[in-house]
């Protein structure tokens, strides 16, 4: 009997350290619910939570379903029925460790989207990279220093009538931003009379301007657009990201 | 010979016996998993724990930025900044990525053997979750350097060759991003240093006491086919069974 148990540990230790199974959506680890092998199970395990052989099979199918959290809640939940079972405790660390790992390889995909918000950024307000600027948009449609930046890298590209879209929705966002009249008023002088969002177009200078509806006006719009065809492109020939798990 | 010199030389030599089988003691599971990450392990250049590796690699990384700094042309700059990418992420030599992220993997090793401690079950997913700055940053320097290498300027190569400078620097002894003076003050800010010290006040926590473990227990540890952690008697000194 306990030479079995030993086995049968092993085993469950063997499949989790080779680490088989890829870990499941939410929405997965909910439509697994209804698979026979975890249904039954639990119904098994409801009738008699008492029952240690029955909780780990419950366990080994949520965890066979990739669904670790699931698999670790049922272990937990017999923590207080077997305070002294060594096995529940073998079998709770590696649950904990499949979970953690879970979250070290989101940590890593989100290590990487940030690290490249952080490089578009960069090249979005050092050297004026409008692509760049665009994608970090993408990422931070809110953020008000980008969205300056951006109007300046379209200054800087001899396109000041759509720059005054950018640095408006950033005074809206973020009132107390410095300098942004400044650049609305010298992006309106440098902006030829026909187009829009020059001084012909909306009227107002500086300040005034700053009180005009952000984000949704015509150059607010042009300007967004501009931005998903960069995004498009940019993301047709970005390079291949390197992972490493 | 007088009973008491007699008496005496044989609490002496117990006392020896005694001692060396304290020392010769073999390391429990998780210590050797710990060893791998500090110390050494057969599978890295030089035998080097991975720590040592990644800490390694880091300042390679920032001696290449800061010679990048330093070039005449811009096809000298390119050179160096390649070398530096290449030192900072590289699956086939350990780079600071690779080697960071296998110490972080042994320690997770360490807390699921069946010998842990509860101060290395606590510690192991707290320092896994504070490698994020470094890797964050590796993969920072890696974006950055593809931008070097497509560089048409040697202005904009040098404006990229600063902020590569300032991710390499950080990623060796933290960052300050609060601007409070003191660098890796906080997990975000991390660098080497303070993922070193990190390990270092865990395993100074350890009771029994963590203690430089042995290279032959270093290089001979193997997992069985049936995922058990055990020492292979014969010494062969290498991985049977895949283990890095």
């Amino acid at each position: 009997m306990a030479t079995n148990k030993i086995i049968g540990l092993l085993l469950f230790l063997m499949s989790a350290t080779a680490g088989a199974h890829e870990a499941a959506s939410p929405a997965s680890c909910q439509a697994a619910a209804a698979q026979p092998a975890i249904a039954n199970t639990k119904a098994a395990l409801d009738h008699n939570p008492a029952d240690l052989p029955t909780r780990f099979k419950l366990a080994d199918a949520w965890s066979d379903a990739g669904c670790f959290n699931e698999a670790l809640q049922v272990l937990q939940s017999g923590r207080e029925l077997h305070p002294a079972s060594k096995e529940l405790e073998t079998r709770l660390r590696v649950a904990r460790s499949l979970v953690g790992e879970e979250t070290y390889f989101d940590n890593l995909d989100r290590a990487n989207d940030d690290a490249k918000l952080k490089r578009d950024t960069f090249r979005c307000t050092t050297l004026s990279d409008l692509d760049a600027c665009g994608e970090a948009l993408r990422m931070k449609p809110d953020d008000p220093a980008l969205l300056v930046a951006q109007g300046d890298a379209l200054v800087r590209a001899n396109r000041p009538a759509e720059a005054i879209g950018h640095y408006q929705r950033a005074a809206a966002l973020a009132p107390d931003l410095p300098d942004v009249a400044s650049k609305i008023s010298a992006a309106e002088a440098q902006s030829p009379p026909s187009q829009p969002g020059g001084p012909a177009a909306g009227g107002s200078t500086g300040r005034a301007a700053i009180a005009r509806v952000p984000g949704a006006g015509p150059d607010a719009r042009v300007a967004r657009a501009g931005d998903t065809a960069h995004s498009l492109r940019r993301y047709s020939n970005a390079d291949p990201v390197t992972r490493s798990h | 010979m007088n009973i008491r010199i007699r008496l005496a030389r044989t609490l002496v030599l117990m006392a020896v016996a005694g001692t060396s089988a304290c020392v010769t003691r073999p390391p429990t599971i998780a210590h050797v998993h710990i060893g791998h990450a500090l110390t050494g392990v057969h599978v890295t250049p030089g035998h080097k724990g991975y720590i040592l590796v990644a800490e390694q690699r880091a300042d390679e990384v920032l001696a290449a930025v800061k010679s990048a700094g330093q070039a005449a042309d811009l096809s000298a700059l390119k050179a160096q900044i390649a070398l530096a990418v290449s030192e900072n992420d590289n699956q086939d030599n350990f780079g600071v990525k690779q080697a960071l992220i296998m110490a972080a993997n042994h320690i997770e090793f360490a807390a699921t053997s069946d010998d842990a401690s509860e101060n290395v079950i606590r510690a192991a997913p707290i320092f896994k979750h504070d490698t994020a700055a470094v890797i964050e940053r590796c993969d920072y320097i890696d974006l950055l350097g593809k931008d070097v290498a497509a560089s048409r300027s040697m202005k904009e190569a040098s404006l990229l060759v600063e902020e590569l400078s300032k991710a390499a620097g950080a990623n060796v002894e933290g960052a300050d991003s609060k601007g409070t003076g003191a660098k890796g003050s906080i997990p975000a800010d991390y660098g080497m240093a303070q993922l070193r010290a990190e390990v270092q006040a865990m395993i100074a926590r350890e009771n029994p006491p963590y203690r430089t473990v042995d290279d032959w227990y270093l290089f001979n540890l193997v997992r069985l086919p049936n995922g058990r952690w055990v020492f292979d008697k014969l010494g062969r000194g290498g991985n049977i069974d895949g283990y890095k």
